[in-house]
């Protein structure tokens, strides 16, 4: 690079703006969730037991859009959830009924085992692009689910597991709140590491492999390797959530934890929410998850029906979800701020 | 006339040797033993009728494609058949005939994404911005740094494409058609930034049709047709030659 030299004298006017400005966004965004986190935490320790279960199955949802749109935001559309989550279910309640290990150590071979399957459904499919990855990931889930209904001397088949062991805890409590406080921890992680993943190098290669694969190859970005450290990093998380759930629901079969639903709940929050955005899928599962309950209850699987129609109103009116609505709000309003206060540029 | 290739122009080793390259897709033979070697710091015009096999033979350099035979050497190393990334972080940038960027991103993005992975160790990033404002002022992108691609004309995308390319200072720059589309009074700041980047070292070769920008350009042209090397020598050499005249321009005016 020493021929540079002779060119970057006056450099680093544009590049020190540039760095000075470069983790604006998600600083503002770690600031507000910091703030989320801590209410989160007073909710749960505050709530009754029927508010912590809709506290959990929303923080579960939390998990689930976040680690959707990792997958997402680098160009690939996953209907594979469900086959890291039922199969982090099973890992979770086997590795307490055969080896007698309890939550927090069998979240250990839930990760691993999420990380392994990512890899080879990854090798098999990451060179397809949009509709025929999202077949061939909802399609794996499907052969998940039958090998563990034939697997039966392993699994029990369609008998399915019983879980029956509180969860470690430090202090008094109970075994829902435990779960919650879980649930919470790995949310933050999951957060985090999203948060990471968007202030490193990686930002650069998933927007720009998003936007042109050519491109990006030809600027130097490895297709396959951007798309399998996301789409490995997603599993992982979403495996630990399926072991966690296991000891949380006490039963699981093949049927309930490798459900198509666990996959397309997840694009509708993110959706709902803004995909591509760290905001977008937290605040889509946050506002969607607590309602679907309440629905569920007063309408049964119909439920669904409400959830689709939000996910084509959300597509049709506000693409951009939530956080598109508020992106367009404040520009506007620093339009009209702007035209008042010329000096600025 | 027939010079030898090796001698031609600069004394220095070759950066890259192309060797005896073959292609055919079907029945169809797109390249029939194609090779050619450039220097560093060297400007190398490909010309050729359509349907030469120009696009094929770029492509196939920079990894885009895999030659049926031949091989490629960079630097020494043997790179035929290697992925298109690696080949971008080994030396050898590319501009495309149709510009294709990111297109939501802003300029300064766009040429960070190459700063970034497109070199073979990975630097940090304030390396990289540095790195990405020599390469928007090399190609005169400094005022419209914060904009998205989107919304620029076609000569800024070529120049965003450039600057891309360029930011890592490449062993080797393959530009295809970067001239086309763009309107005379910006071709001299163009060819300006190429000449910059030609001096400090990179070899650059230049696929064109317009004749006039070769010419200009380029110290040594090589002529292709149906797939082989008709010609090579200096601008006034191939434009001499009959059998350039006559793959152009058609028997009657030979």
């Amino acid at each position: 690079m020493a021929a540079a030299a002779k060119h970057s004298d006056p450099v680093t006017k544009i590049s020190q703006a540039w760095m000075q400005n470069r983790s604006r966004k998600s600083n503002l965004f770690l600031a507000i969730w910091g703030i989320a986190s801590v209410a989160i935490l007073v909710y749960g320790l505050t709530a009754n037991p029927y508010y912590i279960r809709i506290g959990i199955s929303t923080l579960l949802a939390m998990i689930l859009a976040v680690t959707w749109d990792m997958v997402s935001y680098s160009g690939q559309l996953s209907l594979g959830h469900a086959a890291f989550f039922g199969t982090g279910a099973y890992v979770g309640a086997l590795s307490f009924t055969k080896l007698n290990w309890n939550l927090l150590l069998s979240l250990i071979p839930a990760a691993i085992i999420g990380i392994v399957l990512a890899l080879i459904i990854g090798r098999i499919s990451i060179r397809l692009q949009g509709a025929y990855f999202a077949i061939a990931t909802f399609a794996f889930a499907e052969a998940m689910r039958v090998l563990v209904l034939l697997a039966s001397g392993l699994t029990n088949g369609p008998l399915g597991v019983t879980v029956l062991d509180a969860p470690p805890f430090p202090v008094q409590a109970s075994p829902q709140l435990a779960i919650f406080v879980y649930f919470l921890l790995l949310l933050e992680a999951v957060v985090l590491v999203n948060v990471w993943l968007r202030k490193s190098r990686w930002n650069f290669a998933f927007r720009a492999i998003g936007e042109s694969e050519v491109a990006a190859a030809t600027s130097g970005v490895s297709i396959r390797n951007t798309r399998l450290i996301s789409f490995c990093i997603s599993a992982m998380f979403v495996a630990m959530a399926g072991a966690i759930y296991s000891h949380y629901i006490t039963y699981i079969d093949p049927t309930s934890v490798y459900s198509v639903q666990t996959s397309v709940v997840a694009i509708i929050y993110a959706v709902f929410g803004g995909v591509n955005t760290l905001a977008g899928p937290l605040v889509g599962a946050a506002m969607l998850s607590p309602i679907g309950e309440a629905l569920r209850v007063a309408l049964g699987p119909a439920s669904l029906l409400v959830y689709g129609a939000a996910l084509l109103l959300t597509i049709i009116f506000i693409p951009g979800g939530i956080m598109g609505l508020l992106d367009m709000v404040t520009a506007r309003l620093s339009k009209r701020a702007g035209s008042k206060q010329l000096g600025e540029r | 006339m027939e010079s030898d290739n090796k001698l031609a122009g600069s004394p220095s080793t070759p950066v890259l040797i192309v060797q005896d390259i073959r292609q055919r897709f079907g029945g169809l033979v797109a390249l029939d033993g194609v090779g050619f070697e450039v220097s560093p710091g060297e400007v190398l015009g490909i010309i050729g009728p359509n349907g030469a096999g120009k696009t094929t033979l770029f492509r196939i350099i920079a990894g885009e494609q895999v030659p049926w035979q031949g091989s490629i050497t960079l630097k020494g190393q043997r790179i035929t058949g290697l992925p298109t990334h690696t080949i971008r972080r080994m030396g050898i940038a590319v501009t495309h005939q149709i510009e294709d960027a990111f297109k939501s991103m802003s300029v300064f993005d766009n040429v960070m994404v190459a700063a970034l992975f497109g070199a073979e160790q990975s630097i940090p990033f304030e390396v990289a911005a540095e790195h990405v404002e020599v390469a928007l002022q090399t190609t005169g992108l400094t005022t419209r740094y914060a904009d998205r691609v989107m919304d620029l004309n076609v000569v800024d995308r070529k120049r965003v494409e450039l600057a891309r390319a360029i930011v890592n200072r490449p062993a080797v720059l393959m530009l295809d058609e970067l001239f086309s589309g763009i309107n005379l009074e910006m071709v001299r700041p163009l060819a300006r930034a190429i000449m910059d980047i030609s001096n400090m070292g990179t070899a650059v070769i230049i696929v064109e049709h317009l004749m006039g920008i070769v010419r200009a350009l380029c110290p040594r042209i090589i002529m292709l047709s149906e797939g082989r090397l008709l010609t090579q020598g200096t601008p006034a050499e191939v434009f001499r030659d009959p059998r350039v005249i006559t793959s152009y321009l058609g028997e009657a005016h030979a």
